[in-house]
């Protein structure tokens, strides 16, 4: 009985064991991705369309290296059986051997043993992304946020998550349109009157308005451009600022008051910077999942990149 | 299947109960759900509200890493990206250097107001929860009855899905917080289980202010990719809000527009908080199929069947990457509309010009817009009812995750159709017919998704293509003549008329014709070293389309402000633009040849000076000299070209104002 206990226990201990590093990529065999001169020749291609120049000896090892990390992707997806498990890469296998093989009566077992022993599971740029995604997803899940994190990601980005400084504010305007020749001389005139008369009467129709709730400096750069937006943004409250030239004419300008900048507040948009915080988290943690990975997928090029064939 | 089927068999029994009960349980306990204030009238929330109605300006069309066309073109840029790009946020492009990073950078001058990504749902949405065997719930009852029956499918996600009941508190900072959407289950919607939709949730959440600075909107969205034989029938499916299907409904399963209006109505209901629209696309590119007057089984519209396209499509992207879809030149009075000659795409579907043209032909005017719009006013002569009701916006269909980077000086490549940047030539950005696309602008009285989404519903939105000229146009029967002269232009506008995308109120007894009242400014650009150029205006016209007493379609070009022939052009060696044009443009314009019998509808189009086209401006940096044509490399072979103009002259698209006769 109590060997029996003890078998039942180290094969249980063995198959745990078994289940633990099938998932465990440097317990297995090392796989070696070669990639090839007409590899090579690829991402030599791509760098000068894009760029209208060849890379460098490092931009190249770079480009050679994300070739052979979705490679290497592919290849561990394909280690843990996602190439005949995943929906989307079955349907798609399938999908294209039905197409290429419209009267087969096979069931779909067979066929997919058949698209893989064709290799389309590797060649199918479907199926290939599919994969690939699939590895990203796997290895970005787990990672954990600290309001540490948190507090660093409104740090980097006070204008994301902060209030702007806003100002209250009013406009005369004498168009450019309808003085083609004389607006500085309209503008000297109205500048005169400001100090007397209602500005409500004064100048001309502007269809952006002429009264402005709380604005940020970008809003009013939206409806009159930058000029005036940084002569609201400076001008103290209470008096008349101008004239300030836009591309519609020149605008005289009024505060009334402002609302001061204000520093982002954690916890008013915790939720929103969690979510952004964890994507840049989550490709830390694919891009380290990836180093693991390299080392049961060394890689091999079988191209002069530089000195040396093979690379780290 | 096997084991599929065995469970199926397992759960047979729990499935008929289930379905059983959601029958008997007619008052399902409903979500709770903000109740948004009446039609156009949002409460105020944000710092800049104003009651008479801001534009604002975005893009609802936008691609990432998760559309496999974009993938598969080198696109590594997500949902993240896209969003933190609209926010002026710059953006790295592939090829990549040796520490991984991008070597080409693009950046808005301008920040966007709203942005929907919108990836493709085909090889997106029928994933991992209910596809997925490797997901703990393949075998849920829900699954195995959406696998079943997607159609009855509606009811458990009712029950189990959408719903706004468990939005966490986030208190802690060590959990990984989830998305809003999840339910009164909400263990199964943990990020472990993320998902490219998923994920396209949770970019919108994080990048969507929901503060009272209100800077920026997100949507959440996708493409519904329906293209049989490569005719285009792609819509954009936008969500009002967070709660949104779980997943997204594809062509696949959904293979024409009215099963997916059908599946949407079942899966986002207004009740849970859902809410949604669908913007068809590239209907250039339809092959005759987007506006035709037959439903999917071939049978002609009833008037059910065009109130449902009409409640479900208010708007319709007229401009992008793939071209305009306003009108093609060909027909009737259209042939002396030679701004129609912008932006026209020479074939009439997905295929274009690959297998040198053999599964395309050249465009048709009945898959433009303002043929499609008499068309409406036609069946609703017959139906009663129009189904063919469009507003207008423009957006981009970038596939490099780059909303509103619709400038022609830096035009990267659509890196969807066209030139793949992944292994393209040295040269041309892109194909020559494509271009850099447009804008979408809407009014709206705050920058929240309800009031956006209002006034993508009442169509009060145009599209511009690329340049950020503001444009109001009201339509009425007492609107003064001297409006222009008046501070109050947009306070009568509302008082006595109605908005773009509105309907003309009947007649009054006494009333002669309606007047439109159209006032536009200028794009007033960005000054600086890192500044934007824009152009003034040349003027502003008027398109009314009609049927006429024969029942044949009319359409009228009127030039009702500026100057057609006011000299402005650019130099399309330098790109210098000269001559005068308009800061603004202001008319109040009465219909000469209004016919109280006859159905109409009017929009403006605003028309800047002259500018050079992308391509010029590229064919100039590589000093391309057509004069001699072996000199030059085959990569710029396109630049000399001569059935694509040098310049083009950027415009403005008013969403129609319809006139019903009684």
């Amino acid at each position: 009985m109590k060997r029996l206990l003890h078998f039942l226990l180290l094969g249980g201990l063995l198959l745990g064991l078994q289940r633990l590093t099938a998932d465990w990529p440097l317990l297995a065999a090392k796989k070696p991705i070669h990639i090839g001169s007409e590899q090579v020749a690829a991402v030599q291609a791509e760098w000068q369309g894009a760029l209208g120049r060849a890379p460098d000896a490092a931009q190249l090892q770079a480009s050679v290296r994300k070739l052979a990390d979705e490679e290497m992707l592919v290849q561990e997806a394909r280690r843990l059986g996602l190439n005949r498990s995943d929906p989307v890469a079955r349907a798609r296998l399938l999908q294209n051997l039905r197409f290429a093989y419209p009267e087969s009566l096979q069931d779909d077992e067979r066929l997919l043993e058949q698209a893989v022993a064709l290799r389309l599971d590797q060649r199918d740029f479907v199926v290939r992304r599919r994969l690939i995604q699939l590895m990203q997803q796997r290895f970005s899940v787990g990672a954990e946020l600290s309001d540490e994190a948190l507090r660093d990601t409104l740090a980097a980005n006070p204008e994301r998550y902060g209030s702007a400084r806003r100002v209250a504010f009013r406009q005369v305007f004498l168009s450019a349109d309808q003085h083609p020749h004389d607006l500085a001389a309209a503008a000297e005139a109205l500048q005169t009157r400001l100090k007397t008369a209602s500005d409500a009467d004064l100048g001309e129709p502007f269809l952006g308005g002429s009264q402005f709730g709380f604005s940020s400096a970008a809003e009013i750069r939206k409806i009159f451009g930058t000029a005036v937006a940084q002569a609201a943004m400076a001008a103290a409250p209470g008096r008349w600022v101008g004239p300030v030239r836009s591309a519609y004419g020149l605008h005289f300008i009024h505060v009334d008051a402002v609302q001061s900048a204000q520093a982002p507040d954690l916890e008013a948009v915790r939720q929103r910077a969690s979510y952004a915080a964890l994507e840049q988290l989550e490709q830390g943690h694919v891009e380290q999942a990836l180093i693991g990975l390299r080392h049961r997928y060394p890689l091999v090029v079988d191209a002069p990149l530089e000195a040396s064939g093979a690379m780290r | 299947m096997n084991v599929f089927n065995a469970a199926c068999k397992r759960l047979a029994p729990l499935l008929v109960m289930l379905l059983l009960a959601c029958k008997g349980e007619s008052q399902l306990p409903a979500a709770p759900v903000t109740t948004p204030g009446p039609p156009g009238v949002p409460a105020k929330h944000c710092r800049n509200f104003n009651a008479l109605r801001n534009p604002y300006f975005g893009d609802l069309h936008v691609h990432t890493t998760y559309s496999l066309d974009a993938n598969t073109q080198g696109t590594l840029t997500t949902p993240h990206d896209a969003y933190r790009f609209a926010l002026g946020e710059k953006l790295g492009l592939q090829p990549y250097d040796a520490n991984g990073q991008p070597t080409r950078f693009a950046q808005l001058s301008r920040p966007l107001d709203f942005t929907a990504v919108t990836d493709h749902s085909e090889l997106l949405g029928e994933t991992e929860i209910c596809t997925n065997p490797a997901n703990a719930d393949y075998n849920s009852a829900e699954c195995l009855f959406y696998r079943q029956s997607p159609d009855q499918a509606f009811i458990f996600f009712n029950l189990f899905g959408p719903g706004t009941a468990g939005v966490p508190n986030a208190s802690g900072g060590k959990s990984v917080p989830r998305l809003p959407y999840c339910g009164v289950n909400g263990e199964r919607c943990l990020e472990a289980a993320k998902t490219p939709w998923r994920d396209i949730q949770r970019a919108a959440e994080a990048y969507y202010d929901r503060s009272e600075d209100c800077r920026f909107t997100t949507f959440v969205g996708y493409e519904y990719t329906a293209a049989p034989q490569s005719n285009n029938l792609h819509r954009n499916v936008i969500f009002e809000s967070e709660v949104v299907p779980e997943i997204p409904p594809a062509y696949q399963e959904y293979p024409a527009a009215e099963f997916l209006w059908q599946a949407l109505s079942e899966q986002c209901q207004a009740a849970d908080g859902c809410n949604y629209l669908t913007i068809p696309h590239n209907s250039n590119l339809s092959a005759g199929l987007m506006f035709q007057t037959t439903d999917d089984a071939g049978n002609d519209y009833t008037a059910e069947f065009a109130r449902t396209r009409q409640q479900n499509e208010p708007l319709a992207e007229i401009y992008q990457h793939k071209g305009q879809s306003e009108c093609l030149n060909t027909m009737g009075a259209g042939s002396r509309d030679e701004l129609c000659g912008f932006e026209v795409l020479p074939y009439n579907n997905l295929t274009g010009n690959r297998f040198g043209g053999l599964n395309t032909g050249p465009p048709m005017e009945q898959d433009f817009l303002r043929e499609a719009l008499k068309e409406g006013l036609r069946l609703e002569g017959t139906l009663g009812v129009n189904p063919f009701k469009y507003g207008f916006i423009g957006s981009t269909d970038t596939h490099l995750s780059t909303p509103g980077n619709a400038r022609e000086e830096n035009f990267p490549g659509h890196a969807g159709a066209g030139l793949n940047p992944r292994t393209g030539v040295p040269g041309l950005t892109d194909v020559i017919e494509v271009s850099p696309g447009g804008l979408a602008v809407l009014w709206a009285e705050q920058n929240t998704r309800e009031s956006l989404f209002a006034a993508m519903r009442r169509r009060e939105a145009y599209a511009t293509s690329g340049p950020r000229m503001q444009v109001r146009f009201f339509g009425g029967w007492d609107i003064p003549a001297d409006l222009c002269g008046s501070r109050l232009f947009v306070e009568q506008g509302y008082q006595r008329g109605v908005p773009m995308g509105g309907d003309l109120p009947a007649a009054r007894a006494g009333s002669i014709a309606p007047r439109f009242a159209v006032s536009a400014l200028r794009d007033p650009g960005v000054s600086g070293a890192e500044g934007e150029r824009s152009e003034p205006l040349q003027r502003i016209q008027i398109i009314k389309g009609w049927v006429d007493a024969a029942g044949l379609k009319q359409e009228k070009v009127y030039e009702v402000a500026g100057n057609p022939d006011n000299g402005a052009a650019v130099n399309t060696d330098t790109c210098e633009t000269s001559g005068p044009g308009f800061a603004s443009l202001c008319t109040v314009w009465q219909d000469p040849d209004f016919s109280a019998e006859q159905s109409a509808f009017y929009y403006a189009r605003v028309v800047q000076n002259p500018s050079c086209r992308w391509a010029t401006y590229q064919c100039n940096a590589a000093q391309v000299d057509c004069s001699v044509p072996d000199d030059v490399a085959p990569e710029y072979q396109s630049c000399c070209d001569t059935s694509y103009p040098k310049s083009i002259q950027e415009r403005a698209w008013s969403s129609p104002i319809w006139y019903r006769a009684q």
